[in-house]
């Protein structure tokens, strides 16, 4: 399914299941994506503005280019997910999964990492200020 | 019937495997088989598929350890720019040759630079990279020389492609030449050090 261009505002998309979707460009605001399931999605240069992503399911998904305002990822397992050149703000990674997920150069503004499997995650050339990694393994990402 | 692109990841190496078949199951082909675990086996199985093919991207035991495996359940074709792998049959890929494999057609390009052997694969709008570039980074080296013949590769014979193809790496998550061209890093100073060439 492709859908590029639209904009979605103060849907309930829990536990939906995005795979091998394109939707790339899309503005989305104050959606609920919690408990959903992207496999092979494409959602890279979307607005992201107050979405929740809790205990979201995201395997090989590319959301780079993307902005992301005060969106929430609370529990999410974010695996071999592209975040790369996204420009994040305010927004709560606590306890996910990051494995083999790529952040590189991207722009982090007051963004927390907290309690997460950071085996593998790519966080080369980010631009990050109140940027939390506390109680994850960031020794087992790489910054350099 | 159209194209199906299914991602397997293993532990052991590290590496991304592509099974790549028509929608509804028959023939099929295996990029890259790093490790052959259950897993593998049921998603072809799943799916209705057999391996008449497999596409090696380059040489290194990441990419190609499960053959052994593989080779025991199916009998597939191994296609590579190498003259052998392990003790195993080939068929030599060469640069710019184009495959019909399954009802696909299959451009090879040849990238040298994080091996001798390196190839990507054009399969309609999916690009299959190997070790040549991933997402956020270009290929490992062991020298400046074949550092600088990686990146001399990559800019006469990938960046000239169309910047929506998509790309599956061997290792990492999937993107596109248009996000690499954007935000990776490396890439950014071969465009770079390109433009300063042409100035």
């Amino acid at each position: 399914m492709t859908i590029t261009n639209a904009e979605f505002q103060d849907l309930d998309c829990a536990k939906t299941q995005i795979v091998t979707c394109n939707l790339g460009f899309c503005t989305f605001r104050n959606i609920d994506f919690t408990g959903a399931k992207f496999v092979t999605a494409s959602l890279d240069f979307c607005l992201f503005d107050r979405c929740r992503f809790l205990d979201i399911d995201s395997r090989y998904s590319v959301f780079a280019g993307s902005k992301f305002i005060d969106c929430d990822f609370t529990g999410s397992m974010l695996l071999h997910t592209n975040f790369t050149g996204c420009d994040m703000i305010q927004c709560d990674f606590s306890s996910c999964d990051l494995y083999y997920s790529n952040y590189t150069s991207a722009h982090l503004r007051d963004v927390r990492f907290q309690d997460c499997n950071m085996k593998k995650a790519d966080f080369r050339y980010t631009d990050r200020r109140r940027v939390t990694f506390k109680y994850s393994n960031y020794e087992e990402a790489n910054f350099v | 019937m159209s194209m199906k692109i299914f991602q397997h990841f293993s532990v052991v190496g590290f590496c991304n495997t592509y099974l790549i078949g028509q929608d509804g199951g028959g023939p099929a082909i295996l990029i890259d088989p790093g490790h052959v675990d259950v897993e593998l086996i049921e998603l072809i199985e799943e799916h209705h598929y057999t391996i008449d093919h497999v596409l090696i991207t380059h040489r290194h035991d990441a990419h190609v350890q499960g053959l052994g495996t593989l080779l025991k359940i199916y009998t597939p074709e191994v296609h590579a720019a190498a003259a052998s792998i392990y003790d195993y049959h080939v068929s030599e890929v060469t640069d710019n040759q184009t495959l019909h494999l399954c009802g696909f057609e299959i451009d090879a390009i040849h990238i040298p630079g994080h091996s001798l052997d390196s190839m990507v694969f054009k399969l309609d709008r999916a690009l299959f990279t190997g070790d040549v570039i991933m997402s956020g980074r270009i290929g490992s080296t062991s020298d400046i020389m074949e550092r600088e013949l990686l990146r001399k590769a990559i800019r006469k014979r990938l960046l000239s492609l169309d910047e929506n193809l998509l790309l599956f790496p061997g290792h990492g998550a999937p993107s596109t030449l248009k996000i690499e061209k954007m935000f990776n890093p490396e890439l950014l100073e071969i465009i770079a050090a390109t433009a300063e060439l042409i100035m």
